[in-house]
């Protein structure tokens, strides 16, 4: 393994790939890019898991005015349609 | 309706890893592009898989839609991205699988905008963790005013494609 990333081009002319390093300029575009989406990707994910709760929390609010499962999933189905 | 399939170029990511995979020099005799994807990153961040991005003559200027299984609830999510265009395995995921994914990109000499569509689906084995398998289909549309000439792959996350990822480039012709 090469510590410098590497960055194939495939000239579709010749068949010929070459293979070269990636410039400091390019790695460092490359380790902020890499940061951002794993800062995007947990904001994402946080943001699943909250709406997954929230629905949770109502689901559970519901049945214990009385619904059933059956009963919230048919609104669900209906508010959905 | 498409009645050829010609392999244009291909890749085979060698034992340093690659960052990205350029097909550059396309030649504008076809009628659409199809890039087949067998993909591995070696991103360890996290629990989830990779994605790949698409840069259509070095830019990424698009807009998609994505219809996207990946969630760790089992909830089709649908939403929109600028970036994102498959799953594609990670080292998050079970050892030795590698994604399956199609980019198929229709009419790509226009000088209009450019349609195109993906699918893939990111292998995981293991019984517990986050993104267990990743799905999505996606719709995007290019805004580029003159044929595509190149295709650059790269992992969203910034990580190497690793060794055995493979890169298929076939033209269509339509008659």
């Amino acid at each position: 393994m090469t510590d410098t990333p590497i960055a194939i081009e495939v000239d579709c002319s010749t068949g010929i790939a070459t293979e070269r390093p990636l410039t400091a300029d390019e790695i460092a575009a490359r380790d902020a890019a890499a940061a951002q989406a794993e800062a995007d990707a947990k904001a994402k994910a946080d943001a699943d898991a909250a709406q997954a709760a929230q629905l949770a929390a109502t689901n559970a609010k519901l049945m214990a005015l009385g619904l059933t499962q059956a009963d919230i999933d048919a609104l669900l189905k209906a508010a959905k349609a | 309706m498409a009645n050829t399939y010609a392999l244009i170029a291909s890749n085979i990511v060698g034992s340093g890893g690659a960052s990205s995979v350029t097909f550059s020099s396309i030649s504008q005799t076809y009628t659409d592009l199809v890039v087949k994807v067998s993909s591995r990153t070696a991103r360890s961040t996290g629990s989830a898989a990779d994605q790949i991005a698409i840069a259509f003559n070095g830019s990424n200027t698009y807009t998609a839609k994505i219809l996207n299984s990946g969630s760790p609830f089992g909830t089709p999510q649908s939403y929109s991205s600028s970036s994102l265009a498959l799953e594609t395995d990670s080292a998050n995921n079970t050892a030795n699988t590698f994604n399956s994914g199609e980019i198929y990109i229709t009419n790509y000499t226009s000088t209009n905008n450019k349609s195109y569509s993906t699918d893939s689906v990111a292998e995981n084995n293991s019984g517990s963790g986050d993104y267990l398998v990743a799905l999505s289909l996606m719709a995007g549309s290019a805004t580029l005013t003159s044929g595509i000439t190149s295709i650059t792959l790269t992992s969203t996350t910034s990580n190497n494609f690793v060794q055995y990822s493979s890169f298929y480039l076939y033209g269509i012709k339509n008659s």
